[in-house]
């Protein structure tokens, strides 16, 4: 009967510091689901207009044949507009990089672009956002490092700031390469 | 005061120019695209679903599933279209696979277990109450004094 009325005793104690443990895990560390389905695969297909000359339309072939990143980006999400000042710091170390103009209106858009600068080599215009849901996009900004063959080897959601880039660049930089093991270890699992 | 009223006259314009207007083939392709609509989770603002989310990306993906049911798109061929640019997490229905079993399993499992050892609990105390109750029966002794006692006050009356 004792050691009934122990084990009564014991088993919630046990069950209770378990859930403790499990819970105290995750104390402080973000909640969110970060969705990275674009890793991995090749860009989707588009067809899309300039941002700068509407009559010119790009497709997926005509993206740079090195690695790139490209950068969702729109003159109404100010989170962009934190990040901006280190797009143009990459610019001038000379990272090739592609704007995708994400739902904005042309004239607000081209605006920004004179008024902050422009850190893209061209900005693809997605009004309709078809381009970004074929990417998986969450939100604005958000920047995916692209190989030369147009296959995406990471996915940032949010700003692309000194600590980001600090864990892209390696990656960048590897996929300019031929060595398939060394890119795998710069940018991480691929699956 | 008469400019804050115009003010607010011309925003509430521009917030009702928003709402997207959406018209139906039928009331059945209605309802799909309502049902999809609050089965599909918002990447943005995470915790909501797709019906009560107004961010940019919410719309499109609204738009997106729109466009599909009026083209008579079946919600197995929509729902393949979110997952695979979004992955399980879109959808507040995930399909079943071994990595979601877990998540399908345990509370039906978890349920059948207790119920199971409430039975069992039960069934043992039912049991022992019974048990209890034999251990109280008289022995040949008490039972022959038992009648003794009934036959004198028999006699008595």
């Amino acid at each position: 009967m004792n050691k009934k009325r122990m084990l009564w005793f014991l088993v919630p104690l046990v069950v209770f510091l378990g859930m403790m443990v499990m819970l105290a895990g995750r104390l402080g560390k973000p909640t969110d689901i970060v969705s990275n389905t674009a890793k991995g695969r090749l860009l989707p297909t588009f067809s899309l207009p300039l941002l700068s000359d509407p009559n010119r339309v790009m497709v997926k072939e005509d993206l740079p044949k090195t690695p790139f990143l490209l950068n969702v980006w729109g003159s109404w999400c100010p989170t962009c507009r934190i990040e901006h000042p280190f797009l143009l710091a990459l610019k001038e170390q000379g990272v090739p990089m592609v704007g995708v103009n994400y739902k904005d209106e042309t004239k607000e858009a081209l605006a920004y672009l004179n008024e902050h600068q422009d850190p893209f080599l061209y900005s693809i215009k997605d009004a309709e956002g078809s381009l970004a849901v074929d990417l998986g996009l969450t939100g604005a900004p958000e920047t995916f490092v692209v190989a030369g063959d147009g296959k995406v080897w990471q996915h940032l959601a949010g700003e692309l700031d000194e600590a980001q880039w600090a864990r892209l660049k390696p990656c960048w930089q590897a996929l300019a390469g031929n060595d398939e093991a060394a890119k795998v270890r710069a940018c991480g699992d691929q699956k | 005061m008469k400019a804050l009223f115009f003010g607010v006259l011309f925003w509430a314009g521009a917030a009702w120019a928003d709402i997207k207007v959406h018209h139906f083939d039928s009331p059945t392709q209605e309802a799909q695209y309502q049902a999809l609509i609050q089965e599909f989770r918002c990447p943005t603002c995470q915790n909501q679903n797709l019906a009560g989310s107004d961010a940019p990306i919410a719309q499109d993906l609204k738009q997106k599933t729109y466009e599909m049911v009026i083209e008579g798109r079946s919600d197995g061929e929509i729902r393949a279209y979110m997952l695979a640019r979004y992955g399980d997490f879109i959808s507040y229905k995930p399909p079943v696979r071994p990595a979601t079993w877990i998540l399908w399993f345990f509370p039906p499992l978890l349920l059948l277990f207790l119920l199971g050892v409430w039975v069992f609990c039960t069934g043992k105390k039912k049991t022992k109450q019974f048990e209890s109750a034999q251990g109280m029966a008289l022995t040949d002794e008490e039972e022959k004094r038992l009648k003794d006692l009934l036959a004198q006050q028999k006699e008595g009356v």
